[in-house]
């Protein structure tokens, strides 16, 4: 699985390494996101920081885990894109709008605490 | 043009299933004028390739639809002169990935949109797509792949 859990700064940090194909690791994914939705873990910050792709797909995963968790007044960031993934961010103008992005996941937790 | 793109966008927020978006490229080619007026909602930027082969993106972006039911979009021209072609596609082109997950990528379609010659939009259609498919190989295809070409006849 190209993404792990763990908890640290007050927030759930999830880690994607490799390839993240929504296609592909989506379904996974957003089980991972309703189970800490349902266990109150609201505040998750999304570490890309080793992530060499993303899809289109791949995206409408994060805008869906960024849906569930607004919600319930959570909130998902990411932080650490490399630039290949950032420029398919920029492309969909999503960053600023929908996404806020931080160069640290330490940062990106902290604007959420 | 541009309020057509706020209006699908404000119709479309309403309606989309929650963490699905919609890229759109939406123009208006006057034939008599060769005017291309155009409006981008995070869809890849098309290019104009001009008749002496240099390369154009038509950089005009905008969020993608389905967010924010009063984003505002903003419209831009260009006029395609006698030779020059219109070349607009999907993600699947330059996403398009081999078995090693190496992507097609937009660097490889500006080099083979350049060195196209003087062909018919056809004749685009056929070369970008050979090419796409070369590179993927056995790799299965993961996305639309669609291409719209408009040429501007001599």
């Amino acid at each position: 699985m190209p993404f792990s859990t763990k908890e640290k700064y007050q927030a759930v940090i999830i880690k994607i390494t490799g390839k993240f194909l929504g296609s592909v690791e989506g379904p996974a994914f957003k089980d991972t996101l309703e189970e800490l939705k349902d266990s109150g873990k609201t505040k998750v910050v999304i570490d890309l920081s080793k992530a060499d792709f993303m899809d289109s797909s791949g995206i409408g995963a994060l805008i869906g885990a960024l849906t569930t968790m607004k919600k319930v007044d959570g909130d998902v960031k990411l932080a650490g894109m490399k630039e290949r993934i950032k420029n398919l961010f920029l492309l969909t103008r999503l960053l600023g709008p929908v996404f806020e992005d931080f160069d640290t996941v330490e940062e990106a937790a902290a604007a959420m605490n | 043009m541009n309020e057509t793109v706020e209006r699908t966008n404000k119709l479309l927020t309403r309606n989309i299933r929650r963490g699905s978006f919609v890229t759109l490229f939406y123009g208006v080619l006057d034939a008599i004028s060769g005017r291309f007026t155009f409006a981008n909602a995070g869809h890849n930027k098309p290019y104009v390739r001009r008749a002496d082969g240099t390369l154009e993106m038509l950089m005009l972006g905008g969020l993608v639809l389905g967010f924010i039911g009063t984003q505002k979009y903003g419209q831009d021209s260009v006029v395609l002169n006698p030779g020059d072609t219109l070349f607009v596609f999907s993600d699947g082109v330059t996403e398009a990935m081999n078995a090693q997950h190496d992507q097609f990528e937009e660097e490889r379609l500006e080099e083979l949109l350049k060195s196209i010659g003087d062909v018919s939009a056809d004749e685009y259609v056929q070369t970008v797509h050979t090419a796409v498919k070369e590179h993927a190989g056995s790799h299965p295809q993961n996305d639309d792949i669609t291409m719209l070409v408009v040429k501007r006849s001599n």
